[in-house]
């Protein structure tokens, strides 16, 4: 009423009334944004960089996922996948680099798809493209809720924008309820989404690939082989013949290359570009914030298809001789050449990588990662350190549903051969001996194992582990890493000094009672009272 | 549906052709009102019959606006007269009037005199002789004084002084001449011998009819109830200053202005009442002539005056804008009169007041070596190990012997000629007519600064017109102020000047500035050579036009009621051109003397960025004064609009050819940038005051607005800020009476309102300007890439926040004031307590909403204080002239509550509730650690830490309670912050026959800084240290058992010193100044009469001559400066300067 009266004592003079509500100008606001189909894909650029599937630094961090496993080891106390794999993480904790717990937790990218699909209505565009663009978004939003929910158990389940406060009272879901959301919102999408999409864009194969990983996850595994094997039927797929470069940027436009990869997280340098130079060797300019362990470079068989334990011309001495070929597609050892040296992590020689340095962003175990990083000749920027590579991230992959499918036969115990069939086609493509074996039991070894090697450094591991039940055993005690040792830089040949391996860190401390569920961020639940912790934090 | 952005242009648009109307009306009133004023001859029509030649008198003064004085004592006004003229010019008018009698008239300008002619006096005959006096009557400067009316005591005739102040009265002997002007004392001049007569009026003390400005009009200081301090213009031209704001300084108590750079064109800062804000902004609101404008555009020689608006009942209403005061500027109006013709200025010299005291190279490299052994000792090894100095024996003789010279990088850097000039003409004057009058001020200055570093200037053109028309009952204002500046400074690769200045501090005494005659790149990578970078490194050019715009229309509808509109407009133009040169540099030399070049410095590049501020006003109000009998009673209502809109454009190139090059299409187009910033808001208020008194002792206002802002949220965004004051005036009690003739007047007053800071905090502007609305923008840095197609994704990056309102600041205050001995001694002693609450802050969100922190009204605020002011002006009867005014203020603040945040501590400073805002956060020393100490296997030291280095109090713990380690938990929150808790400043002015001594004095008390390296420490990063900090640092070479000395042990390293910043380091900054010293001579009217000149003032003066510190002289800081290292010093400034009036 004051209003009205100032407003019509001001009108009465004034030739025209200043407007109080204004529209921003340098912006858009909700009202004005959603006008155009060009609007419209921005938006959803928005929702897909914003769900973070991708592998990288600071963008998603996927391959860090692996420093929180048996199968890699992180130095940096900055970083915290660090502190997750010594089992010293709190939930107040907060890391200055890879802070899993606030990048995975974090709503973010929820909003977005809710904000996207709360808005996109109101476009005028084509229906059968906007219906797909609305099913890559739920599957989007399916995605980061698969991702809590295999970290921290239930959360709260968000499927609007909210007002400022209104999360306080949300509570968290079951663990159940969140899969039971995600398992329905891709049953949904799966029917909508097409066979083929500009690549990074969600398809049919993405969706079911996600749904065997989360039925996987979920120990669902009659519904993991149903899905896995929809994903082989859509005969879309298939493994690339060269295992080494399915990571390569060198090769991201290979059709026959692009045939393995269901989804990647695609870079457009040197615009928009991967950080690649935490995993690369330090004279290269990278600062290895991944080492991989020794148990990992156990983990790979020798050449004639057998555990190293298991094959009695495996040499203790000669430790890197004759193994799988994706080791030496995934690991830089001491005495390899590695860009035109001798790749030296056993003394003080040539360019600093000796394990015991006193410099930082060495590698501490002796080992580095060569998956995602190839010599200098095959990068195509010549210098990860510029930060101007385009290296893909593979979010699913076809030797992963393969591998998938032929677990959720495994432990069905049932269609064995149609099991083993599956693995042996990533073993052949890797150029390894095809399985003998034919009982669950054994299978199930092997198919883990194979798992291991075949998704390496992908972020896959830690998930492994927990479905296993397995992190109670490799995650505790001693980190171990090469034999201390001499190497003739000439031939490098390798001699040891010490029969034992070199301990990296402190030791690892897994407590099963609480671990396999991350904490909820501390300042999330003093913001959000509604919130309950995890059991044990 | 309707589109909405095509209503928002049609409604521009139609306020732009509002405004075109408004303006074309007032161009064509203004040529109508100049024709009509050219007709200056009066034609009056008047018919009256028998009545008394004093009544015919008068309706001739009431229809012509003639006045009329009668010099002679035997005309007789009551002579029965007629007279019947129509249309007849006054001059007619007289002519038949007088026709028939023996009395002669002149007509002189406005005044009419009326005589009898002289009858050749015999000589000899009578008692007394009539002697024909001329004279003239100037105010104390010598400034003639035009309309004093001369009487002759005890009789009727008397005169006015003409334009020049001059004036002729035939006197009888031993008679007395009463001289008298409005506001001045009266003078009585004994008739003599003399035949010329010179006489000086001084002001009446004005302290109680004084006008002040006050919001949206004027009040009277004797029946003011607000707390409203008024700076004349008086004070300004007392001091050459370069910008307003510096010449406010120390004129008022509650007001704390700082200059902390003295880099030409550089604004001070100014804060009302103390900071009132965490967050939102804390300057004032800043009006001028009406239209919310810029200080430093502002010549002081425009100034008339300023008011500094301090309580809620001075500012309330201001409502939604004046939580942090306002400050009113009025510029000098043209004067009715003889068009008058001034001319000031000024040229100074001027020099850092100090620099930065570096140590010389060989003290520097003495204190190093010693500080390199002192590093290098372990728990096993406590012997000073002579292998770990740096430079060598032979290196410190030459030094020590001038064979080479010590480094002095800050002196090259400052080693300039500054110099200021200003220069201002002023053309006033007023004419007026039958019903019309005009009066006109138009002004042009000039002001040019050049500072003590290379490239380092300010200019600065402006032009002020204020012309006001009356036309009967309607009055018009037209105001134009234009100005133009221009600021040039160095800016390098390593940043702008500031960070050249900091990166002179990483230079040390001992490398040469030049070798091989090349420049030294002797600095750290990150900032190479200072010097060069100055000189060379490229520059910076500003350019800002501003015009300020106001034309308004008022009409007296009845006696006592007005009604006036103003539209006024504000606009700036900015544009800033940065070139940043690529440099080569001499790397090496090699035998033959050939040197090798590289580039250290990167790539040339340009960045320019251009701006235009546009703010619109239009106000109606209404005005109403009138007394009935003893009660009086004036209001004001009006309404107000506003509009601002900001648009910024930003381009970027690099790799231009050549360093000359600052068009961007002559860089590459690689890697050039460019954005944009745009923003816009709109206020809408309605505003009110009531007056009323009753006979001028018991008084009562109340203030109110009501605002209406674009900034918040629709229905939540309107607002009432009313404001209520007293006051009563115990000296006009009865029972005061005995003590009125030393109490002269006393007031109590007292105000109590509620003001607003819409100047709400916000990462982005978006977030600052529409709040309420989901903004989509792009999100940081990022992209996404569907196929091989680059996307730029665009999603909500604010969500609505409807959640908060305006910060609000409740102000109450107490004062009494007025004066002693009639106007002796004026005082005034105030209490102010100023609560902000709903202070804005920036409130986390739980990530499972999803989206970033949000703007929320949580904390609170207080700051309190007394304010005095004292003033004393003398005239003694020998004519000297003295006059002094004081003030001192008291302030502290304090943070009440902060929403439950804890706030980290941001560098040595943490914000905590029941602590001063910015209050320093430390850990506590406790002496320095003894080599027993050191030596005992007990003492746990600190890593790196040696005897001599600080030590620390375990004062807590994690749990709060001493734990045996030092921790971020020992730090300590001292209650000393780097704002001052008192406040003073002194004017002072004695003269005598012309000759003058002006100055004034301003400090402050109780407030501090913290000086780390350089200061407290040296040798920070292999930075520069003072003599002052290695003459009292522990030193175990000259005394190892003394623990006393002021600072630790000097270190290379610094660990302790960096990791522990202790209270050790805190200086207090108390300062008492001589801000300005000023000579001046006014020349004697004698002497410019005969130049046809009104008055001619010369004066020298100084400015920052001399200062009391309690920071050790030998630093070379000066207390003021912002950056005590790394900052451009203030100025001390020498200036010679001439004020004519024609």
């Amino acid at each position: 009423m004051k209003k009205i009266i100032i407003l019509s004592f001001l009108s009465m003079f004034f030739f025209s009334c200043v407007d109080l509500e204004r529209e921003p100008v340098d912006a858009y606001s909700s009202m004005t944004y959603f006008v155009s189909r060009d609007a419209v894909v921005s938006n959803l650029a928005a929702v897909y960089q914003s769900t973070q599937m991708s592998g990288f630094f600071e963008d998603g961090n996927t391959i860090f996922m692996d420093d929180v496993s048996d199968n890699a080891y992180n130095q940096f106390p900055n970083q915290g996948p660090s502190y997750m794999a010594l089992g010293t993480a709190t939930a107040s904790k907060k890391f200055d680099y890879v802070d899993l717990y606030r990048t995975y937790f974090k709503y973010a990218g929820i909003r977005n798809a809710n904000f996207f699909l709360e808005n996109v209505d109101n476009v005028k565009m084509d229906q059968n493209e906007k219906d797909i663009m609305k099913a890559e978004v739920r599957f989007l939003r399916a995605f980061n809720y698969a991702r809590k929910m295999m970290c921290f158990g239930g959360v709260p389940l968000i499927t609007k924008v909210l007002d400022y406060g209104e999360e306080k009272t949300i509570p968290r879901k079951t663990e159940a309820e969140i899969a039971a959301f995600v398992l329905n919102e891709l049953k949904d999408v799966v029917s909508i989404l097409p066979l083929k999409q500009d690549k990074g864009r969600i398809t049919k194969g993405a969706a079911l690939a996600l749904k065997a990983r989360v039925e996987l996850f979920e120990k669902d595994y009659v519904n993991a082989a149903i899905d896995a094997k929809a994903v082989m039927d859509l005969n879309v797929y298939d493994l690339y013949s060269n295992y080494e470069h399915i990571f390569w940027e060198k090769f991201q436009n290979d059709p026959a290359r692009n045939k393995e990869a269901i989804l990647e997280v695609c870079y457009n340098p040197p615009t928009y570009s991967s950080t690649i130079d935490p995993f690369y060797t330090n004279p290269e300019g990278g600062w290895i914030s991944l080492a991989p362990t020794q148990s990992v470079v156990d983990a790979y068989e020798t050449s004639n298809g057998l555990a190293i334990q298991d094959d009695p011309t495996y040499n203790p001495d000669k430790p890197y001789a004759n193994r799988d070929p994706r080791f030496y597609a995934s690991i830089i050892y001491p005495g390899v050449t590695w860009n035109d040296r001798i790749f030296n992590s056993l003394e003080p020689v040539g360019p600093d990588e000796f394990y015991n340095s006193s410099k930082g962003n060495l590698s501490r175990t002796g080992y580095c990662m060569r998956k995602f990083c190839p010599q200098l000749v095959d990068e195509p920027s010549g210098d990860p350190s510029a930060e101007i590579d385009g290296v893909s991230f593979i979010v699913f992959r076809y030797a992963e549903v393969l591998l998938t499918y032929a677990e959720a036969l495994i432990e069905q115990n049932k269609d064995l051969t149609l099991a083993a069939a599956a693995i042996n086609k990533v073993r052949t493509r890797a150029g390894m001996p095809i399985l003998t074996e034919t009982d669950q039991v054994s299978l199930r070894k092997r198919v883990r194992n194979e798992r291991r090697v075949e998704l390496a450094f992908e972020g896959l591991r830690w998930y492994d582990m927990k479905r296993w039940n397995i992190a109670g055993t490799v995650m505790n005690g001693p980190v171990y890493g090469v034999r201390p040792g001499k190497i003739d830089m000439n031939t490098g040949v390798v001699t040891w000094t010490s029969p034992n391996h070199i301990t990296v860190g402190d030791v690892r401390v897994f407590d099963v009672k609480k671990d396999y569920y991350w904490p909820i961020p501390q300042e999330d639940i003093d913001l959000a009272p509604a919130l309950t912790q995890n059991p044990g934090w | 549906m309707k589109n909405k952005s095509q209503e928002k242009i049609n409604s521009t648009m139609k306020y732009f052709v509002s405004f075109r109307l408004l303006a074309l009306l007032f161009s064509f009133l203004f040529s109508s009102f100049a024709f009509s004023a050219v007709a200056q001859d009066v034609k009056i029509t008047l018919s009256i019959k028998d009545k008394p030649l004093m009544e015919v008198l008068n309706a001739i003064e009431a229809k012509s606006g003639y006045s009329y004085l009668v010099r002679s004592n035997d005309v007789n006004l009551n002579e029965i007269v007629s007279i019947d003229a129509e249309n007849k010019s006054v001059r007619e008018v007289l002519t038949q009037l007088f026709k028939q009698s023996q009395i002669d008239f002149e007509i002189k300008g406005k005044s009419i005199s009326i005589f009898k002619p002289q009858t050749k006096q015999k000589e000899g005959s009578g008692n007394q002789q009539i002697r024909k006096i001329s004279g003239v009557v100037t105010d104390k400067n010598g400034e003639p004084i035009i309309g004093a009316s001369i009487i002759v005591k005890g009789s009727k005739s008397g005169t006015i002084t003409n334009k020049d102040g001059q004036f002729s009265i035939d006197a009888p002997d031993q008679s007395v001449l009463i001289v008298s002007y409005i506001g001045y004392t009266s003078v009585n001049v004994v008739v003599e011998n003399q035949k010329r007569v010179v006489v000086k009026l001084t002001e009446t003390l004005k302290a109680l009819d004084e006008v002040v400005v006050v919001a949206f009009g004027t009040q009277t200081k004797q029946t003011m109830t607000s707390s409203v301090t008024q700076v004349s213009s008086k004070v300004l031209e007392n001091r050459p200053t370069t910008n307003v704001l510096a010449g406010l300084q120390g004129q008022v108590a509650g007001v704390n202005i700082t200059q902390s750079s003295g880099q030409p064109g550089q604004s001070p800062s100014i804060s009302i009442r103390g900071i009132g804000s965490l967050n939102s902004g804390t300057a004032p609101l800043v009006i001028i002539d009406g239209i919310p404008g810029s200080l430093s555009m502002v010549s002081a020689d425009d100034v008339e005056s300023v008011s500094v608006l301090k309580d809620a009942a001075a500012c309330s209403m201001y409502g939604a804008r004046a939580a942090n005061g306002v400050v009113l500027v009025t510029t000098k109006k043209g004067k009715l009169g003889k068009m008058s013709v001034s001319y000031s200025g000024y040229v100074g010299s001027q020099k850092p007041t100090e620099l930065f005291q570096e140590a010389n190279a060989y003290n520097y490299a003495t204190a190093y070596n010693t500080a390199k052994m002192a590093d290098a000792i372990t728990s096993t090894n406590t012997n000073y190990d002579p292998t770990k100095k740096v430079f060598t024996q032979a290196q410190l003789d030459d030094w020590k012997s001038g064979k080479v010279a010590s480094a002095d990088w800050r002196g090259s850097l400052f080693s300039e000629n500054g110099f200021t000039q200003s220069h201002s003409v002023n053309i006033a004057g007023g004419v007026s007519g039958d019903k019309v009058s005009i009066k006109n001020n138009l002004s042009f200055n000039y002001l040019q600064q050049k500072g003590n570093v290379v490239n380092t200037d300010y200019k600065r053109y402006s032009v002020r017109e204020n012309g006001e028309v009356r036309w009967g009952k309607f009055t018009s204002g037209f105001t134009v102020g234009l100005s133009n500046a221009k600021t040039g400074a160095p800016t390098s690769f390593i940043g702008d000047l500031g960070s050249i200045i900091g990166a002179i501090n990483r230079q040390r005494s001992v490398d040469p500035i030049k070798i091989w005659d090349d420049w030294n790149t002797a600095g750290t990578k990150d900032t190479r050579n200072p010097v060069r970078q100055a000189l060379e490194g490229g520059t910076s050019k500003t350019n800002l036009y501003n015009a300020l715009v106001n034309i308004n229309l008022a009409y007296e509808i009845t006696s006592g009621l007005t009604v006036k509109f103003t539209n006024g407009v504000n606009y700036s133009n900015y544009a800033n051109d940065a070139f940043i040169n690529s440099l080569e540099w001499v790397t090496a030399h090699d035998a033959s003397g050939k040197a090798t070049m590289t580039d250290l410095t990167g790539p040339n590049s340009d960045t320019r960025t251009t701006y235009q501020d546009i703010h619109y006003l239009q106000q109606l109000d209404v005005n109403y004064r009138k007394s009935f009998g003893k009660h009086n009673i004036a209001v004001i209502l009006g309404g107000q609009q506003e509009y601002h809109s900001y648009n910024e454009l930003d381009a970027r190139r690099t790799n231009f050819i050549l360093n000359t090059s600052s068009s961007l299409q002559l860089g590459s187009a690689d890697g050039s940038t460019n954005s944009s910033t745009f923003y816009d808001w709109g206020i809408m208020g309605a505003f009110g005051r009531v007056n009323y008194d009753f006979n001028k002792k018991y008084l009562f206002e109340v203030n109110f607005r009501e605002d209406g802002s674009s900034r918040l949220s629709p229905g939540k965004n309107w607002d009432f800020f009313p404001s209520f004051s007293a006051g009563w005036r115990i000296s006009e009690e009865s029972f005061m009476e005995t003590l009125k003739p030393v109490l002269s007047e006393m007031k109590l007053r007292a105000s109590y309102g509620v003001l607003g800071n819409q100047n709400i905090p916000g990462a982005n502007n978006n977030q600052y300007y529409y709040p309420y609305q989901a903004i989509i923008g792009p999100v940081a840095y990022t992209y996404y890439t569907f196929g091989s197609n680059l996307y730029n994704p665009m999603t909500i990056t604010q969500s609505p926040n409807n959640t908060f309102t305006w910060e609000k600041t409740a102000l109450t205050d107490i004062a009494v004031d007025g004066n002693l001995w009639k106007g002796l001694v004026s005082y005034s002693l105030g209490y102010f307590n100023k609560k902000t609450t709903d202070m804005l802050m920036l409130t986390n969100v739980a990530s499972v909403n999803g989206g970033s922190a949000f703007v929320s009204n949580v904390g609170s605020m207080r700051n309190y204080g007394f304010e005095f002011e004292l003033g004393f002006n003398k005239t003694t009867s020998n004519g000297i002239t003295f006059s002094a005014n004081g003030n001192l203020t008291y302030m502290t603040n304090k943070l009440t509550d902060l929403g439950g945040q804890d706030l980290a501590a941001a560098g040595v400073q943490r914000n905590m509730v029941g602590y001063p805002l910015g209050a320093y956060y430390l850990y506590q020393n406790d002496g320095l650690l003894t080599k027993e100490e050191f030596q005992n296997s007990a003492t746990k030291l600190l890593k790196g830490q040696k005897w001599g280095d600080q030590k620390i109090k375990d004062v807590s713990g994690p749990n709060g309670i001493p734990d045996g380690v030092i921790s971020a938990d020992d730090r300590v929150n001292t209650g000393k912050s780097s704002t001052p808790k008192w406040l003073f400043g002194l004017n002072f002015d004695v003269s005598y026959k012309g000759f003058g001594i002006a100055g004034m004095l301003q400090g402050a008390a109780d407030y501090y800084k913290y000086l780390g390296g350089s200061v407290g420490y040296g040798f920070n990063s292999g930075y520069s240290t003072t003599q002052w900090t290695i003459e009292n640092s522990y030193n175990p070479l000259v005394d190892e058992s003394n623990y006393n000395s002021r600072l630790p042990r000097l270190s290379t390293t610094n660990t302790i010193n960096n990791n522990y910043p202790s209270d050790k380091f805190l200086f207090n900054c108390t300062y008492v100044r001589l801000k300005n010293l000023q000579f001046y001579y006014n020349i004697p009217t004698e002497v410019c009469g005969k130049l046809k000149i009104n008055n001619i003032k010369i004066y020298f003066s100084g400015q920052n001559l001399f200062t009391l510190s309690a920071l050790p002289k030998a630093l070379g800081v000066d207390p003021e400066i912002g950056n005590a290292t790394g900052g451009y010093p203030l100025v001390k400034i020498a200036t010679l300067g001439l004020n004519i009036k024609f």
